[in-house]
């Protein structure tokens, strides 16, 4: 971690005191901003390895728990903490670009899991933010997993709103991680916020897109939350991907050496839509 | 200019020129040069400007004299004899006295030669010959300090030292011992078949003084940081001993074997009179240049960051065993100085305050005999603080030190020591910094899952291994390994579970990999196909992973899922 030196004459100045406890802590001075604005600033290097270092300099290092550091830096710089927050937010969003454009090309970045652990951490120190400037941020990275869509989840209804606009992203994983969120929105904890009619009816068009998908993943998915929002109305549309969906994979643990796993997800939506309608009459 | 007064060079066979910038502001610099085109002998001629000259004693430094012994850098170049050209600027007359320091059996040694006087505005040649008597047989150089009766400023001298049989000679500029602040430019040197070059740095003041020094080859800077001058003593720094040695620095940088040539830079690291320069040396040439650049134009001031680093030169967390104490130094990062490289250590002396924030778990020694010792004594995190008051030494840049206050911290985590392969995995997680405070107890021989058995997990070296809860959780908690065997629906082959920090390394693992903390797990994809993949991935989405790599990043090979975010970090199941 570093801290500022500056001229002697009234400059007072304070650590990082990560794990500190706070009756241990130093009492008599504030943060000095300047350094942590410089860090904040490299944070928006070109290079992603200076933007690391500056990530990891920022927040006292490569540590167990990322979530816990971020926190007692903002207790630390409260006079910056609306900015670090930014900062951080950018760095999501500048990662969420250079991967997409490292997909885009065909190209991976950094070497091994290099840039993979880097990119986790960011993520986890904005998903530990709670701050809702951090939406479109995370929705970036909503196909990276549980962090962010918790998240998210959190941010509703305003996030069930903004993934529904991303359904239709040209990137099969994205479009079918926004329908998994959207899945997982359906379930009693969020029925509150978005349990209403309109948000049930634009979340089923988006199923309803979903399982017209060409890719087998976004059908998968799709399928699956039209079983959970249980309309028996979508009965025969997911029955026929039960039947005749195309997708498969050589597998030595199914008959025939092979997987028809899209089947095998509209087969338990079947099965959920058909106990749902059972228990309804 | 002797025609222009009318005075012919016999007439006028020695004296001195003095140069009067005119602009109110410093904006001059002058050096002159002597030679003899017959036998291309040349000396150069200095200008110091006489306020600067604050003591009334000047230095010169690494002067070969007499036949230089074998571990010399002038070794075989023949028989020197060191002449000292001095002018009295003041209008009373005044006595020089000079003493020749070299390192002798017991340190740094002094032959005191009888005082000369000096008349008013006259300039004196004096020939050290009559030294050679005085001293060891054979010695490495020698340094020569230069005391004169008037007052700061009213002498100035020059130092050359000729070899008898030959053409060299090798100059010495003369630093004055008052200077305020004492360092040095970026100079040239060059390492070849028939070229050395050495660095002499000469303590002139009475107290040990420890100097920085900073050498740059190739991209590569790399920094001498436990150098350290005792009283009166003059060392010489042998470029190319030290580049063959390819010793790492304290970034862990290492001068490139093959560097034939770059620059150094030097500066003290207190407030003792310290000078220095570099001399290149052309053996078959008989040349050699010097390089003491007293004040190169730079900032007036700085600002900048203070950082603790430990042993490692890592800023950042830092892991050690509790039986293992490591020295921590504090270094000043500048901002504002002409090379994003500048740094200065701070700690070398009694300015700096060390403080534990966490006595029980780490402690920091504070006297001003051992400084920023941070010795563990149980398991746990410790906040190790160092404040510093008063003068920061920049280097590279000729910036004058300057009073400064700054504060850093930095988190030291205490390892139990074990015995067996779990005291050498331990051992791993400090060699490699992985920044996680460890306790036998973490490991496991046996810890398991429904679906997935320890052998299958320990994907490492050793036969202990670290699991975290989420790895063994049952697939009814709805999250970890588990759930995502169950929610795929068929067995899976764990590509690779724990890796212990040697291994992680050898397969190009993250340096902090959550493989090594025990929350990560790379499943494989039998297949390889698309479909397999993306199954697996959403079956990891549903078992809550915290983290599932982007297949931009993965790959088809395997899906990579880790619940970094799951439990307490350190709840490891056994």
């Amino acid at each position: 971690m570093r801290m500022s030196i500056c001229e002697q004459a009234g400059c007072l100045l304070i650590a990082l005191a990560a794990l500190i406890p706070d009756a241990a802590k130093p009492q008599e001075a504030r943060p000095e901003a300047a350094p942590i604005r410089g860090v904040l600033r490299r944070l928006s290097d070109s290079t992603w390895k200076n933007r690391r270092d500056a990530f990891y300099g920022l927040i006292g290092g490569a540590q167990p728990d990322i979530g816990g550091s971020v926190k007692e830096l903002l207790q630390n710089y409260p006079d910056e903490a609306d900015s670090i927050s930014l900062a951080l937010i950018g760095l999501l969003e500048r990662e969420n670009a250079a991967l997409a454009e490292s997909a885009r090309r065909g190209e991976k970045i950094g070497r091994g899991e290099e840039y993979s652990d880097y990119y986790a951490n960011v993520i986890w120190a904005v998903t530990s933010l709670k701050d809702i400037r951090s939406m479109d941020a995370l929705i970036g990275a909503i196909a990276t997993g549980g962090m962010v869509t918790r998240t998210l989840a959190e941010f509703a209804p305003q996030s069930v709103e903004a993934v529904l606009a991303r359904t239709a992203d040209p990137d099969p994983h994205v479009r079918s991680s926004t329908l998994a969120f959207l899945c997982e929105m359906l379930s009693p904890p969020y029925d509150e916020k978005v349990g209403t009619p309109g948000f049930r009816s634009k979340i089923k068009e988006a199923f309803l897109r979903g399982v017209k998908d060409k890719e087998g993943v976004v059908r998968a998915v799709a399928v699956r939350g039209l079983g959970a929002l249980g309309d028996p109305d979508v009965i025969p549309i997911v029955a026929h991907l039960a039947e005749h969906d195309p997708d498969h994979y050589p597998s030595r643990y199914h008959p025939g050496g092979r997987r028809y796993w899209v089947r095998e997800s509209a087969t338990k939506a079947l099965e959920e839509l058909r106990a749902k309608t059972r228990k309804a009459q | 200019m002797l025609g222009e007064f009318k005075v012919s060079p016999a007439q006028a066979p020695e004296g001195g020129i003095s140069i009067i910038p005119r602009s109110p502001t410093p904006a001059l610099i002058a050096q002159g040069q002597i030679t003899d085109p017959v036998t291309g002998f040349s000396t150069t001629l200095n200008f110091p400007l006489p306020e600067l000259q604050l003591a009334s004693a000047l230095h010169a430094s690494g002067v070969p004299i007499g036949v230089p012994s074998h571990d010399s850098p002038f070794a075989g170049l023949g028989l020197f004899i060191p002449h000292v050209i001095v002018r009295n600027l003041a209008s009373a007359a005044q006595t020089v006295a000079i003493t020749v320091e070299y390192p002798g059996e017991e340190g740094p040694a002094q032959a005191a030669l009888a005082p000369v006087g000096l008349e008013p505005y006259s300039t004196r040649e004096i020939s050290l010959a009559s030294a050679l008597g005085l001293l060891p047989t054979a010695l490495p150089f020698c340094s020569l300090r230069i005391h004169y009766s008037g007052p700061p400023g009213s002498v100035i001298g020059e130092v050359s030292s000729i070899e008898q049989k030959g053409d060299l000679v090798i100059d010495s500029r003369l630093a004055n011992e008052g200077d305020g602040w004492a360092g040095s430019g970026s100079h040239p040197w060059r390492l070849d078949a028939e070229t050395d070059s050495v660095l002499f740095l000469t303590n002139m003041g009475e107290q040990e003084v420890p100097v920085l020094f900073r050498m740059h080859a190739g991209g590569v800077t790399f920094f001498l940081t436990d150098l350290r001058l005792g009283p009166r003593e003059t060392r010489a720094i042998d470029l190319r001993k030290l580049r063959d040695e390819q010793k790492p620095d304290f970034m862990g940088n290492v001068i490139p074997a093959n560097a034939t040539d770059g620059s150094v830079s030097w500066i003290r690291a207190d407030l003792v009179p310290v000078m220095g320069r570099l001399v290149v040396l052309r053996r078959n040439k008989g040349i050699a240049s010097n390089y003491d650049c007293p004040g190169c134009i730079c900032p007036a001031s700085f600002t900048g960051t203070l950082e603790v680093r430990n042993p490692n030169g890592n800023a950042n967390d830092y892991a050690m065993l509790e039986d293992n104490p490591k020295n921590f130094e504090a270094y000043a990062f500048m901002t504002q100085c002409n090379t994003s490289q500048s740094w200065a250590r701070v700690t070398a002396d009694s300015r700096t305050d060390w403080k534990s924030y966490h006595p029980s778990i780490a402690t920091v020694t504070n006297d001003t005999k051992s400084k920023g010792r941070v010795t563990g004594l149980i398991y746990g995190d410790a906040q190790i603080e160092a404040k510093h008051t008063g003068k920061v030494f920049p280097l590279p840049t000729c910036t004058p030190p300057q009073d400064k206050t700054g504060t850093d911290t930095i988190k030291v985590m205490v390892s139990e020591v074990c015995s067996g392969e779990r005291g050498t995995i331990v051992q791993e997680y400090i060699d490699y910094r992985v920044t996680l405070a460890l306790r036998c107890s973490f490991f496991t021989q046996t810890a398991h899952s429904q679906y997935f058995s320890f052998a299958e997990m320990e994907t490492g070296d050793y036969t202990w291994a670290l699991v975290r809860r989420p790895l063994v959780r049952p697939a009814s908690s709805g999250y970890g390994l588990d759930r995502w065997r169950e929610l795929y629906g068929a067995p899976r082959i764990i590509n690779s579970a724990y890796r212990n920090p040697s291994r992680n390394a050898r397969v190009g693992g993250a340096p902090q990999s959550r493989h090594m903390y025990g929350d990560a797990v790379d499943l494989r994809n039998e297949s390889g196909t698309a479909g397999e993949w993306q199954q697996m991935d959403d079956a990891a989405r549903l078992a809550g992973a915290d983290y599932r790599e982007p297949l931009s990043l993965s790959g088809y090979g395997h899906v990579h899922a880790d619940w970094r975010n799951h439990d307490a970090y350190n709840d490891f199941a056994q």
